[in-house]
């Protein structure tokens, strides 16, 4: 039967290669049985802590060995993780805290005088603990084999991502789920056990969190990093060997901009790397000629997808040069359908909704059964009255498909921003500056970006006396930094529609007109 | 002309609209998540604008650009290795 539970694979590797290094993390490593040692021990001791099983443990730290020790730890209690990004501040934090119940809390001494100190009262915690404590706490529990409750439908994680309205949303995944994304993704893009992956991404991301348990199932080694420059990166890809790179676009757009790094010829020794999967958002066709040149050797995967169904399309390695502006076809064990207003499946060229279904599909958004019937239906396609036997999630992106079945993606069907590979609601942008002292109204929008996919700008007039500068200083002190808008034009008003609601798109025109792109 | 602490600070608080109250000269930018990646191409045109000599992009290290003192130091050591 196993693995059925995402910690199945850990033991699975641990077996086989106990003293492989599992994850390393600059000058620190952990191999596969001490991984499973202290993930365990934890695990002992979460249970005897927080009481019942299925209670949710908030994990937030940095991207570190801790940090995967927590998770798998929580897993061991037969509990659900939800890992909170470091770069979080007090009011979403909050928010991630207060919306899913988390009773216990897993963080460092760094994060808790730093963001937690102030707002502990606020948590309402049964438990918090410092990860530099694991090794005291440890002794409280048994050393040995962990007898799991859990079954393979059972939730293992929450992932907290933005929608096109409102606050942050979770959403439920199950060790199913996590299962059979990492054997999809470890197929197709043919991962073994000789891997080198570079983690750049986040852990909370779906696509993160994907390497890791890509990792744990093939018994290959995650190398986390944290992308600050591209110096730095491209010399770690070189000297820590890595043959696996998944990426997010804004990461392309500044290793190829000249101001900041240079890629000579046989600069670098990039021999190693078999293969670069981009996620996040679409690749600019520039940089995807780029990529190419500068890593002739390595397969390029560019991926779509989103985390209510993980990935759904990539496009063959062979297809990129001849396709860069398509996003491929389904992932093994997927389907997708490009589906019009009538619920019927698009001709080729007519843009529609992209439809998921298959592996990956999520269970829905925490505490959110309304929102959950909007993306989660019955499948249209199947015949009236046996509908309901097949659940598909519409993605809210638009695409269409040529001649051949390659999709396009052509762009979102509601305000959604996509920012520095962060999904951002216009709605969470304009609560944050209204906020602000002085702010009237304000309506926050997205703008093609060749760095950032997407730039956030936002429109404010006011009530009384502020500046740009104080509304930007509210903004950062308050959240982190891919909320904060890039540009912030004030206006005297807005346009108006009949019925005297702000005119969205008007608003967007003029200030385009005005401002530019 | 040269780069001062004073107007790293007051460039930090006018273009990219940091509190600067609240930073030290040592407080880390971007290893801190205070700026991101997107804000150094724009600190390295104002530095170049400021010193008037181009940033060589071997130099664009998170040691050189993490704080305000430490841009300050990178800024004299350039002015010091320059050909007179």
């Amino acid at each position: 039967m196993k693995p059925y539970l995402l910690q199945h694979f850990l033991e699975n590797s641990a077996g086989k290669n106990p003293d492989k290094i599992a994850i390393q993390n600059g000058p620190d490593s952990i191999t596969y049985s001490m991984l499973h040692r202290r993930a365990t021990r934890l695990g002992e001791t979460l249970r005897l802590l927080a009481q019942p099983p299925g209670e949710r443990v908030g994990i937030f730290l940095d991207k570190s060995i801790e940090q995967v020790v927590a998770l798998l730890g929580t897993l061991y209690a037969d509990k659900i993780f939800v890992l909170l990004n470091a770069a979080l501040h007090q009011k979403q934090v909050k928010h991630i805290v207060s919306d899913c119940g988390i009773t216990t809390l897993i963080t460092s001494n760094a994060l808790m005088a730093s963001v937690l100190a102030p707002i502990l009262d606020d948590l309402r915690l049964r438990n918090l603990v410092c990860h530099e404590d694991f090794q005291n706490l440890a002794g409280i529990g048994a050393d040995g084999d962990v007898r799991s409750e859990n079954i393979t439908d059972d939730v293992s994680n929450i992932i907290y991502t933005s929608g096109s309205t409102g606050v942050p949303k979770g959403v439920v995944i199950t060790h199913r789920n996590l299962i059979d994304t990492a054997k999809n993704s470890t197929e197709h893009l043919k991962v073994s056990e000789n891997e080198r992956i570079l983690c750049a991404i986040a852990l909370n991301f779906d696509y993160g969190l994907n390497q890791l348990t890509s990792t744990l199932y093939k018994g290959c080694t995650l190398v986390l990093y944290k992308y600050l420059l591209p110096n730095a990166f491209l010399a770690t890809i070189e000297e820590e060997r890595i043959t696996g790179l998944p990426a997010l676009p804004p990461i392309w757009a500044s290793v190829f901009n000249p101001k900041l790094a240079r890629i000579d010829k046989d600069r670098y020794d990039f021999s190693s790397l078999r293969y670069i999967a981009n996620t996040g958002a679409k690749l600019p066709t520039p940089l995807v000629r780029k990529v190419r040149e500068t890593f002739p050797n390595a397969e390029l995967y560019l991926m779509y997808g989103f985390t209510e169904a993980f990935r759904s399309t990539f496009l063959d390695p062979a297809e990129v040069d001849r396709r860069p502006e398509s996003i491929g076809k389904a992932l093994p064990n997927v389907q997708v359908e490009i589906i019009n207003e009538s619920n019927d499946i698009c001709k080729p060229g007519e843009i529609g909704e992209l439809i998921h279904r298959g592996a990956g599909i999520a269970r829905g958004y925490w505490n959110s059964p309304d929102l959950t019937a909007r993306v989660y239906r019955s499948n249209p396609l199947l015949p009236e009255g046996c509908q309901f036997v097949d659940t598909v999630v519409y993605s809210g992106d638009l695409a269409k498909k040529d001649e051949d079945g390659f999709i396009y993606y052509v762009g979102r069907k509601d305000h959604q921003i996509k920012s520095s590979g962060y999904r951002v609601s216009p709605t969470e942008v304009e609560t944050l500056i209204i906020e602000c002292s002085g702010v009237s109204e304000v309506v926050a929008f997205g703008l093609d970006n060749p760095e950032l996919g997407q730039k956030i700008r936002a429109m404010v007039s006011l009530s009384e006396d502020t500046s740009v500068n104080e509304i930007l200083n509210h903004c950062r002190e308050q959240a982190p930094y891919y909320l904060v808008p890039k540009e912030i034009f004030i206006v005297s008003g807005f346009p108006r529609t009949a019925s005297g609601k702000i005119d969205r798109q008007l608003t967007i025109a003029q200030s385009t007109n005005q401002y530019g792109l | 002309m040269s780069l001062t602490s004073d107007s790293v600070s007051k460039y930090l608080k006018d273009e990219v609209g940091l509190d600067i109250r609240a930073i030290t000269p040592d407080t880390a930018l971007f290893t801190s998540n205070l700026l991101d990646s997107f804000s150094l191409v724009d600190l390295i045109l104002f530095v170049e604008s400021e010193t008037g000599a181009p940033i060589d992009p071997d130099d664009v290290r998170i040691e050189n650009f993490d704080s305000v003192s430490r841009i300050i130091r990178f800024a004299e050591s350039r002015q010091g290795s320059a050909p007179t």
